[in-house]
């Protein structure tokens, strides 16, 4: 079903879903959903849907992966195909490929891979239902999970961004805003010292612009940490 | 921040000069938890007890271990931990001729040891021992996997959890710090009795009182405890 582009993404200073310009969807996590995995988070972020699974830190396959003085991650991001409206054809494509790259290269930093020399730690992120913002929805989901399989880490990892849509600036796109939109960026921080580990661009944006949806973002921060840090408190209560 | 609470990962626990134990680090002066966990602070030093969590071996761990491959001078051994352990032939009780002897006859694989990590080097390579008479390979029995992080709440405050089950269900049950439970028992009835307490333990493990609601089951189940 394709929908035609609506004249306006913003009426009256309210985004078609009712949102105001620096607010985020609607978030809600869950640690530790999968029993058999070491570590496991689900995530929902406004329609979007992720689940990430954590296995390790084990053995490094291929064996010339394996760093002697750290542990390695191995990302793997993958879209079911049924996330999208026309469905994706199945397995790793060039995009896949990409987001696994970031997506690794945002946790990095936050985890103490010293700790474990010659091993790998295996983050598999899937997909479930695609809405726009499907790498940040993945890097959240494999922040909480990697902190429920108990790997020691700085901090955990808030990905979260921020657009340009009908001229304005902000935050969060939904799929229609950011087919529609000028500029979509994606930006991973670790709360505790607002430290960026992720920073993408899609689109054109002005300096002024892109601090004003940095600034926006990093306001949001603490509000989707506290939402993580609730999930993993949630789990110990619930049992 | 006090004792018991619950944190995680990037919280700040603490500051100034405590001694840093497991699952915490330090920036400037600050002292944060690394690990969803509680906090633990006794006297001067600081830690975060873990609630999940690989086994990482230190040396001095009593493991139970499965031979994966039989060597030239050695075994490879798998005990859950992120590299494999390595246990030479020298470090049997068993007197080994290189010339007319043969390994397999010692260890095969998918044998199952009770051993001793004797070193870990900061590349993780993992070295085990038998040499100590209590260190064995182990026949028969069955084997249960907890949480390496709950294997404290298993043998309980100076031993008094493991005590009581070995009084109630069977003499032969053995801890490996790896999280590897292995037990020789009666009957089926007493195994799935044991695997029922071991279930309940690793699910209440961050809760008090656990030892006295596990003696309430045995009393009830064997009508001792």
């Amino acid at each position: 079903m394709e929908v035609d582009k609506p004249e306006r993404l913003i009426v009256d200073g309210k985004r078609l879903d009712g949102r105001k310009l620096d607010e985020p969807r609607s978030v809600k996590m869950v640690a530790g959903p999968l029993k058999r995995a070491d570590g496991s988070a689900f995530v929902e972020w406004g329609k979007n849907k992720a689940l990430a699974s954590i296995y390790g830190p084990g053995e490094t396959h291929p064996r010339h992966l394996q760093e002697s003085d750290r542990a390695i991650l191995q990302v793997r991001y993958n879209m079911a195909s049924f996330s999208v409206e026309d469905r994706k054809r199945p397995g790793p494509d060039r995009r896949s490929a990409e987001i696994s790259k970031v997506t690794k290269e945002a946790l990095e930093p936050a985890v103490f891979l010293a700790e474990y020399p010659r091993s790998s730690i295996e983050i598999n992120i899937e997909i479930l239902q695609a809405d726009a913002g499907t790498r940040c929805t993945g890097i959240n989901a494999a922040s909480l999970a990697l902190a429920d399989a108990g790997i020691p880490m700085r901090d955990l990892v808030v990905a979260l961004a921020f657009g340009k849509i009908d001229g304005e600036v902000c935050l969060d796109l939904n799929k229609d805003e950011d087919n529609y939109g000028e500029a979509d960026v994606p930006v991973a921080v670790m709360p505790r010292k607002k430290l960026i580990s992720l920073l993408q661009m899609d689109g054109d944006l002005s300096r002024d612009e892109f601090n004003k949806g940095l600034d926006m973002v990093m306001d949001s921060v603490d509000r989707i940490h506290q939402i993580q840090r609730d999930a993993l408190m949630e789990k110990y209560k619930r049992d | 921040m006090s004792n018991r609470d619950l944190v995680t990962p990037g919280t700040q626990i603490g500051k100034g000069n405590l001694r840093l134990r497991e699952g915490v680090f330090r920036e400037g002066n600050e002292i944060f938890s690394s690990v969803v966990g509680l906090v633990d602070r006794r006297g001067n030093s600081i830690r975060v007890i873990p609630l999940a969590g690989a086994y990482i071996p230190n040396p001095g761990d009593r493991v139970i271990a499965m031979v994966t491959e039989v060597q030239f001078m050695g075994w490879m051994t798998f005990l859950r931990s992120p590299t494999p352990g390595i246990l030479k032939v020298g470090e049997v009780p068993q007197r080994f001729d290189p010339i007319e002897g043969n390994l397999v006859e010692i260890l095969a694989t998918g044998d199952l040891i009770f051993t001793e990590v004797i070193s870990v080097n900061k590349y993780m390579q993992i070295k085990l021992s038998m040499r100590d008479p209590q260190l064995r390979k182990l026949m028969g029995g069955r084997i249960f996997t907890i949480d390496p992080v709950k294997v404290p709440r298993v043998i309980g405050r100076r031993g008094s959890m493991i005590s009581m089950l070995k009084r109630a269900i069977s003499e032969e049950i053995i801890v490996g710090q790896n999280g590897i439970i292995w037990a020789r028992c009666e009957n089926i009835e007493q195994e799935e009795l044991l695997k029922r307490i071991l279930e309940k333990i690793e699910a209440e493990s961050h809760t008090s009182g656990l030892t006295n609601r596990v003696k309430e089951i045995l009393k009830e189940e064997v009508g001792s405890g």
